[in-house]
């Protein structure tokens, strides 16, 4: 190789590294920023009143509220969750619950289960959806409506739930997960404190695997005993308790969770619903009300409050988890790109510069530039034509302040809210927080990488999900 | 080297030092958390079997009605656990058995107790202190609560107003709207406030729901609080506030006028069916079937083709409401050529159990 080229490779060797480096840093930055937000957040939110109290407080002016849930083969999980949510303690709410054409037998449990029958509900075509089969109702409980339609997708049964429920607001939860009894109460709080400006809020997602459940109630909260789904709570620390609390806090939450967020229908309604076919439904849906009321120049604000609970099973496998993460790349880089005319767009405000922006470093270049730095960064070092400051810098940003920031999530966890019910979890989720970040989080990216090339093939496939059921754990 | 290429290797260097300085203080952390923890559980379970003893005695005095038993067991345990668990518990009781558990708790230090806590405790123990000081009438609560309304938390302010009333020593309503202050106003639980007012303060809701430059939401809480009340000398207001420019005002006051369901209001509801607002249309048209308005048979029928589908829902509930006339009219529009009307008249026929 001559000197010419030799320095050529340098120079370009030199550049990328700090690219990456520089990317690097940007991302940390963020998140570092997140976490001192989410810090005063927490800080600042008043502590938590017992369920108890929020019924006295409550019971007489909590709004009424339709559960939708789509379900979709779920027949594992269908009957204990359905049960768990006819016992919720919230004084006015139904329980619609969607079979999205499932092809198990989903349908068959619920009827069995609660003696359905064929009930004649009108209801407003307002939302568009795939045909509605059948409409059930349960003489064992006014509460229950289950919807029988021909498969659309999750969005597409959403809809069709939104068009049949009654209420000034409504709940999305997945057929697979299990709230926690008070967790309508908790998170109707800002619809009640605020009505007017309360658009939408979101809870916390906790993973239920191994944690003991009886008669559709989480009854002992115990970690995982599975790697994968122990990393995933760390996962779920981070992205529910320190980056919606932040984005929150400024009224820039770009994502409620479709397993678990509150909705007022009239918004929902005016917005047309979520999108049919998008793999991230929930993100695209809550860009979608950010933009109906900034274009409508409205006052809103859509919340996060960590209190209210809804369990849900993690994948405990590689290859389900990757089919997971891949879709929510997808589900990000579909919703960027359908509303990239928001991005850095004044009349957006918050949302167009930093929600955008921030989607755009963290789910964007995020996963690629990261990938680059994993093949490149050592190979550079070892050919000679990186230093080793270089290298030490990224694996700073990739490792060490990695630990960091969910170690540091997990000290918010214990400082403010001590969900976790032992000492001895709280010494396995600080290990699982370091180990994750070396090996899982590079995985992670590898997935959502192929989630990329997924995107730009077009490829719209859900992919399974396997469910073990919460009957059998714990 | 050039001084832009020391700059650039010293920051890769600081990059890497600052990592693993916050990386170590937030492991350095965690391990002081997790042994703060095994204290703080140990200090958990000693609360629980605390808590376990209070709720054995006051069953026990429930059933006997021992009260210096109960007293020699309150005085062994914190008050912090009394005014929790304590009064979870007696938010299971009423009558008689609750004001006896009440009367011991207040021998005791708790009534200082709680009123120190609406004072200096966290948002949460304030608000729960001004709902728990009902249980202690006197000048020392009232006196405390009127002090709370002046607290840095809306929801504080509110509590307190509404414990205030509870004890009969509410200010003047426009004093502790202003107290409350703007914010606090957006707050469902107003109504709350408003819903526990006696009636002979109902003129003072009524100043409120007549205040033309009043936000929507306040005047529109205290109409449905007046509606609430029964009180038939209010329905000419009810009648005049149903023809409001504000559309929630006016949506609030025709609820308020098919509540009270007196057929004296006819023409005003009749007269609301025509609203360009669909929510005043809307309760116009469940306002005129709870009052079986005989004449809206008409104008119901036509709202069975309105443009919104809560109110042609309303309309077609009401049309069955209204009796015979209405049932017909449903049923000659679900037999007419297809169309919204005949739509939504089918489907409120066959709404129910399906033959």
């Amino acid at each position: 190789m001559t000197d010419s080229w030799r320095q050529m490779l340098i120079e370009v060797a030199s550049v990328t590294a700090w690219t990456v480096i520089v990317f690097g840093l940007i991302q940390t930055t963020v998140y570092l920023l997140q976490l001192v937000v989410a810090a005063y957040a927490l800080s600042k939110r008043p502590p938590v009143a017992r369920s108890g109290l929020l019924w006295h407080r409550y019971g007489d002016i909590a709004p009424p509220i339709s559960l939708i849930v789509p379900a979709y083969n779920e027949q594992i999980n269908i009957v204990e969750s359905v049960h768990s949510m006819l016992a919720l303690e919230y004084p006015a709410y139904e329980v619609i619950v969607v079979n999205d054409g499932s092809k198990d037998e989903t349908l068959k449990r619920l009827i069995d289960a609660f003696e359905l029958l064929a009930f004649r509900r009108p209801y407003e075509e307002t939302l568009k959806h795939e045909p509605i089969r059948a409409i059930y109702a349960s003489p064992r409980s006014d509460r229950l409506f289950v919807v029988d339609k021909s498969n659309g997708g999750k969005a597409d049964a959403q809809n069709a739930g939104i068009n049949v429920s009654r209420a000034p607001i409504f709940c999305v939860i997945d057929g697979d997960s299990i709230l926690e009894p008070d967790a309508l109460l908790r998170a109707v709080q800002p619809f009640i404190e605020d009505p007017e400006r309360t658009i939408a809020v979101g809870g916390t997602i906790r993973i239920a695997n191994n944690s003991t459940i009886e008669s559709g109630r989480v009854k002992t909260v115990r970690l995982p005993t599975r790697i994968l789904p122990l990393f995933q709570v760390v996962e779920y620390l981070r992205a529910f308790l320190m980056a919606r609390l932040a984005w929150s806090r400024i009224n820039t939450l770009m994502l409620v969770s479709g397993a678990f967020g509150v909705f007022r229908r009239r918004e929902a309604v005016a917005v047309g619903g979520f999108t049919k076919g998008s793999m991230g439904e929930d993100l695209d849906f809550v860009i979608k009300l950010h933009r109906h009321m900034l274009d409508n120049k409205r006052d809103y604000r859509i919340e996060f409050i960590p209190e209210p609970v809804c369990w849900t099973e993690a994948p405990e496998t590689l290859a389900v988890l990757a089919r997971q993460r891949s879709r929510w790349q997808r589900g990000a880089l579909e919703a960027f790109f359908r509303y990239r005319g928001m991005l850095f767009k004044p009349r957006y405000g918050r949302v167009g510069f930093l929600g955008f922006g921030h989607i755009l470093i963290v789910d964007v270049l995020g996963p690629v530039m990261e990938v680059l730095g994993y093949v490149l960064m050592p190979l550079f070092w070892l050919t000679g034509v990186l230093s080793t400051e270089h290298l030490l810098a990224y694996t700073a940003l990739v490792f060490v302040y990695g630990v960091f920031v969910s170690v540091a999530s997990l000290i918010l966890e214990e400082l403010e809210l001590k969900r976790f019910p032992r000492p001895r979890d709280l010494a396995i989720l600080t290990l699982a927080a370091v180990a994750e970040n070396f090996g899982y989080r590079q995985l992670n990216n590898f997935w959502r990488v192929k989630g990329y090339w997924q995107y730009l093939r077009a490829d719209n496939n859900w992919g399974e999900m396997t469910r073990t059921g919460f009957s059998k754990q714990g | 080297m050039p001084s832009a290429l020391r700059f650039g290797s010293d920051m890769l260097f600081y990059v890497w030092t600052l990592s693993i300085v916050i990386g170590s203080i937030a492991l350095a952390t965690m391990v002081v958390l997790v042994v703060l923890r095994v204290f703080h559980e140990r200090g958990r379970a000693r609360d629980t079997i605390l808590r376990g003893e209070l709720m054995t005695s006051l069953i026990r005095f429930s059933e006997d009605g021992d009260r210096q038993s109960l007293m020699a067991v309150l005085e062994e345990i914190p008050d912090a656990i009394v005014a929790d668990s304590g009064f979870e518990f007696l938010s299971l009781l009423r009558g008689g058995e609750r004001h006896r558990i009440e009367q011991v708790f207040a021998e005791t230090g708790l009534p200082d107790f709680v009123r120190r806590r609406l004072r200096k405790g966290n948002e949460a123990e304030r608000i729960h202190s001004a709902e728990m000081l009902t249980a202690f009438p006197g000048t020392g609560s009232v006196d405390a609560l009127l002090d709370a309304l002046g607290d840095r938390s809306r929801e504080a302010r509110i509590a307190a107003a509404i414990s205030l009333n509870a004890l009969g020593a509410l200010p003047p309503l426009q004093t502790v709207l202003e107290r409350i202050g703007p914010k606090g106003l957006r707050s469902r639980r107003l109504i709350d406030l408003f819903e526990s007012l006696p009636a002979d303060r109902g003129d003072e809701l009524l100043g409120n729901a007549l205040k033309a430059d009043g936000t929507p939401f306040v005047r529109a809480a205290a109409i449905e609080a007046l509606s609430l009340s029964g009180d038939y000398r209010f329905l000419s207001a009810m009648e005049r506030l149903a023809r409001d420019p504000s559309p929630e005002v006016a949506a609030a006051a025709l609820r308020a006028i098919g509540r009270f369901g007196h057929p004296t209001a006819s023409e005003t509801v009749l007269a609301a069916l025509g609203s360009t607002d669909w929510e005043v249309r809307k309760e116009a048209a469940e306002a005129a079937g709870r009052i079986g308005i005989a004449e809206a048979v008409e104008p119901l029928t036509s709202l069975l083709g309105d443009g919104e589908w809560a109110v042609r829902y309303a309309a077609g509930k009401s049309l069955k409401e209204i009796g015979t006339a209405g049932m017909e009219a449903l049923q000659r529009t679900a037999m007419e050529e297809t169309s919204r009307s005949q739509r939504t008249a089918s489907l409120i026929l066959s709404e129910g159990l399906a033959a």
